[in-house]
């Protein structure tokens, strides 16, 4: 099972943001459950059938998680253990709460990034993406595995010992395969 | 909060509204640009004229925006239409029918963030076919008015989206790739009525014309 986090402030924006990861899931068949970041309880952490857990992105005018990032500490339990995929504004929290810092970096459209190496089975190779955020992450404990050409910003990250991935780009737009498997491949 | 919704008649942006509204959040206003241009990139143009009878019915107050429909004109247009609505009906977000378009979702996107509003796309990368059985599911009658794509011709100008219109587009769609929503400019549509509307909208006039090859549209008048 995987559980799907919901960072929107904006009720409204479950639409945009969560449901087409939810409607990924329920083409492959997997089994979820979505859960508002602030409700999240131990319960559905240590829930026995939870795999993985996937953390959504939001709006641009949305940065209230940024300020609430205490309720995102589980990311970082040594107890947890299960691959975590955060994206864009998931992609910043994670890299946060493992000390990393904020760079101010608005960007929204469809850019080409390079991914150097192997990443989420995308093959080193210029990929189309979908950006739409304000700020990029930087912290040394994450490898990057892809960046904007040219610019030296992080769209595509691993944690260097734990299964811990972060796109800051939207895959549930054009890469949809990216989300596939990270939910299905064992890893 | 007071939402402005970027209104073509379609079923895309009216069943936007009808979402945002469901959602609890105040429809104050509808946006429509007029766009000159019948191949315009960003804006719907079969029977456009017609939004001022579908404002009418929801109660909803009309900004209408005039375009040459020239891609820089457009956007400009666009910006100033937005900004009107903010500063006449205080809007604090907008709403748009995008659903698969990242060159109209990023547009718009742009435009949101260069006048510090939220942007909602509440059809994004929905499921074609979900999409569509929803629109019938909640009462929505979408006649077509605009054909832009083969197979498809002068036939299906005002056919309505029901079931049966779905199973021969999926048909189609199966040899030839044709979008279901009509979102890559295979097809425009115009809502006749739907839960936001006090009644009913009925066509007493319509005209046909074919604008080139496996083009044809169908302006219609409401009485």
């Amino acid at each position: 099972m995987i559980l799907i986090i919901n960072i929107c402030k904006e009720k409204f924006h479950y639409l945009e943001f969560v449901k087409p990861i939810e409607d990924i899931l329920k083409k492959e068949k997997i089994e979820y459950q979505t859960i508002y970041y602030k409700k999240i309880t131990d319960k559905e952490l240590l829930n026995k059938k939870l795999n993985k857990i996937i953390i959504c992105g939001t709006s641009l005018k949305d940065n209230e998680y940024l300020e609430n990032l205490d309720y995102f500490k589980w990311v970082n339990f040594p107890k947890l253990n299960k691959p975590i995929l955060g994206i864009c504004g998931g992609m910043q929290i994670i890299s946060l709460i493992f000390g990393g810092i904020l760079a101010e970096n608005k960007k929204i459209g469809q850019i080409k990034i390079k991914f150097e190496k192997e990443f989420l089975n995308f093959k080193p190779s210029l990929k189309e993406v979908y950006l739409l955020h304000n700020y990029a992450v930087i912290n040394k404990d994450f490898e990057v595995f892809a960046d904007s050409q040219n610019l030296e910003i992080p769209q595509a990250i691993k944690h260097k010992t734990k299964p811990i991935y972060g796109v800051l780009f939207h895959p549930e737009v054009r890469n949809k395969e990216l989300i596939s498997y990270f939910c299905k491949e064992y890893f | 909060m007071k939402l402005g919704i970027l209104f073509s008649g379609g079923k895309d942006s009216t069943y936007s509204a009808w979402l945002a509204k469901e959602y609890g959040y105040e429809l104050s206003c509808l946006i429509s640009i007029f766009s000159e241009n019948p191949e315009s990139y960003m804006f719907h143009t079969p029977s456009i004229k017609q939004v001022k009878k579908q404002a009418q019915t929801m109660e909803i107050p009309l900004i209408i925006q005039k375009t040459k429909g020239n891609k820089e004109d457009e956007l400009r247009d666009l910006e100033k239409a937005i900004e009107k609505a903010k500063q006449k009906y205080k809007i604090q977000g907008i709403v748009t029918g995008a659903i698969q378009s990242v060159y109209q979702a990023s547009r718009i996107q742009k435009i949101c963030d260069k006048l510090n509003l939220e942007c909602f796309n509440p059809l994004w990368q929905k499921n074609e076919e979900e999409y569509l059985t929803e629109l019938i599911k909640n009462k929505f009658k979408t006649i077509l008015t605009g054909i832009f794509a083969y197979p498809l011709n002068e036939s299906w100008l005002g056919k309505e989206i029901n079931q049966q219109f779905i199973n021969e587009l999926k048909k189609i769609n199966q040899k030839y790739k044709i979008n279901l929503t009509g979102e890559g400019g295979e097809f425009e549509t115009f809502v006749l009525n739907c839960p936001l509307f006090k009644k009913e909208l009925k066509i007493f006039n319509k005209k046909i014309s074919s604008t080139g090859e496996n083009s044809w549209r169908m302006e219609v008048e409401i009485e």
